[in-house]
């Protein structure tokens, strides 16, 4: 598969996988998840009230592990679409970079391989709380992004008119 | 919204490989551009609608809505990935969109290397912020808040601790506007480059509105980074910055309505 077949498929599907992510998110996660977050905090300041300080710090705590979560899960929802917007439009402009079908089919495979695992890996966070696996997943996919963006630049940059 | 019109945009420039007669593609498109409005107004509704008239305990209609909307937009998109497909696989429509012209000029390749590297200095900085800002914001949060709760229990003041509360969700709104600012202006650069042959301008106002429109994206992300530390000047300029992106979309505009206005002024193409 050439290239730009590969970040415009590529691309698509990655849209609608992250559009899908996100109407079962809403569907099924977000409401309840705000509104534990509402009630989480609004505990917290009912029970400090209260007198009830370890009750109130535990209603924190809770607070801030579902805001962990729900931070995550909207990033990752958003960058799986605004990844695939890049992978469709350098589908459409990788071909007029400086540089041989092989080397953009590298920057193609590097691009979506990341555009794919670091949102991916910003999910499981969500699961494995900080665990160095995610972490680490999420750091080797920005690369991939970041340095497929580098050689593009490049190659836009050696372009001859 | 916004990301919906970048990814109409971008649809748009796909059309002449997607194999299907224009009324399979019309409709396609039909069915994008109206999940792409509903799906916006659906989310504005949640707060004015809430879960009034609702049969659901914690879902109400405007977010059935705006979920709706996104269903639709998923529909387009895997049909825009079938039309693709027929493409690839040797199927072609009789009355398939004009290829854009193959243009290599200094705009174009100045707009696609300048967004490309706006988009590169985007995912940077987000690698920057999630690495090292991201899960201070998180912990300093936690913090505020817990000592928020002992202050306000033993009956002290908490206004200092409202401050900085608020200080922290301004640095996390302008680091966040700062990453998606610079990126979607890039995306934006690299969509403007595909429209230069249609720009009917002298090379000097055509160069002059692509120096413009580069220096305005870098400019307002950068300031708005820095209006944490330089208060309403760094404000200021960063409004500068959108208004030069502004003037030289409007310097394109012209030239795009003076490219029209020369194919009309051909014989026999005024309609």
């Amino acid at each position: 598969m050439s290239a730009n077949k590969l970040l415009i498929f590529g691309g698509l599907m990655l849209a609608a996988f992250g559009m899908l992510y996100g109407l079962h998110y809403a569907i099924f996660v977000e409401h309840q998840t705000l509104d534990r977050m509402g009630g989480s905090l609004a505990l917290a300041f009912q029970d400090a009230t209260e007198r009830d300080l370890p009750a109130a710090q535990l209603a924190i705590d809770d607070y801030a592990e579902t805001k962990y979560d729900y931070v995550r899960q909207v990033d990752a929802h958003s960058h799986w679409i605004g990844l695939a917007m890049v992978m469709i439009i350098f589908g459409a402009v990788l071909e007029q970079t400086a540089f041989s079908e092989r080397t953009r089919s590298i920057i193609a495979i590097a691009l979506t391989l990341g555009s794919f695992s670091f949102p991916g890996a910003v999910i499981l966070q969500t699961w494995t709380h900080g665990s160095p696996f995610s972490l680490a997943l999420a750091a080797v996919g920005s690369a991939l992004v970041i340095g497929a963006m580098l050689a593009a630049a490049v190659g836009f940059a050696l372009q001859r008119s | 919204m916004i990301a919906a019109g970048y990814l109409a945009l971008m649809l748009a420039l796909l059309q002449s490989y997607v194999a299907f007669n224009s009324k399979i593609r019309r409709i396609v498109a039909q069915v994008f551009i109206a999940g792409g409005l509903l799906l916006p107004v659906g989310i504005f509704l949640i707060h004015y609608v809430g879960l009034a008239y609702s049969p659901f305990k914690v879902i109400g209609w405007a977010s059935v809505l705006a979920d709706s909307a996104g269903a639709l937009l998923i529909a387009a998109l895997l049909g825009e990935a079938w039309g693709l497909w027929r493409y690839y696989r040797g199927k072609r429509a009789d009355d398939a969109e004009l290829l854009l012209p193959l243009d290599t000029s200094w705009e174009r390749r100045t707009l696609l290397a300048g967004g490309t590297v706006l988009i590169l200095l985007g995912f940077l900085y987000g690698a920057w912020y999630a690495g090292i800002d991201l899960y201070e914001h998180e912990a300093r949060e936690k913090t505020i808040l817990g000592v928020m709760l002992k202050t306000s229990a033993g009956g002290g003041d908490a206004a200092q601790l409202v401050g900085d509360y608020g200080k922290l969700q301004a640095e996390k709104a302008v680091d966040i506007a700062a990453h998606s600012h610079v990126i979607e202006f890039g995306l934006l650069a690299i969509l403007l480059s595909f429209i230069q042959p249609f720009v009917f301008l002298g090379s000097r106002w055509k160069r002059f509105w692509v120096k413009l429109l580069l220096a305005g994206s870098i400019i307002l992300p950068v300031f708005v980074r820095l209006e944490m530390r330089l208060g309403l000047i760094a404000g200021g300029i960063a409004d500068i910055g959108g208004l030069m992106v502004l003037i030289a979309l409007v310097g394109m505009l012209v030239g795009v309505v003076g490219y029209t206005g020369s194919l009309d002024a051909q014989p026999g193409r005024a309609r």
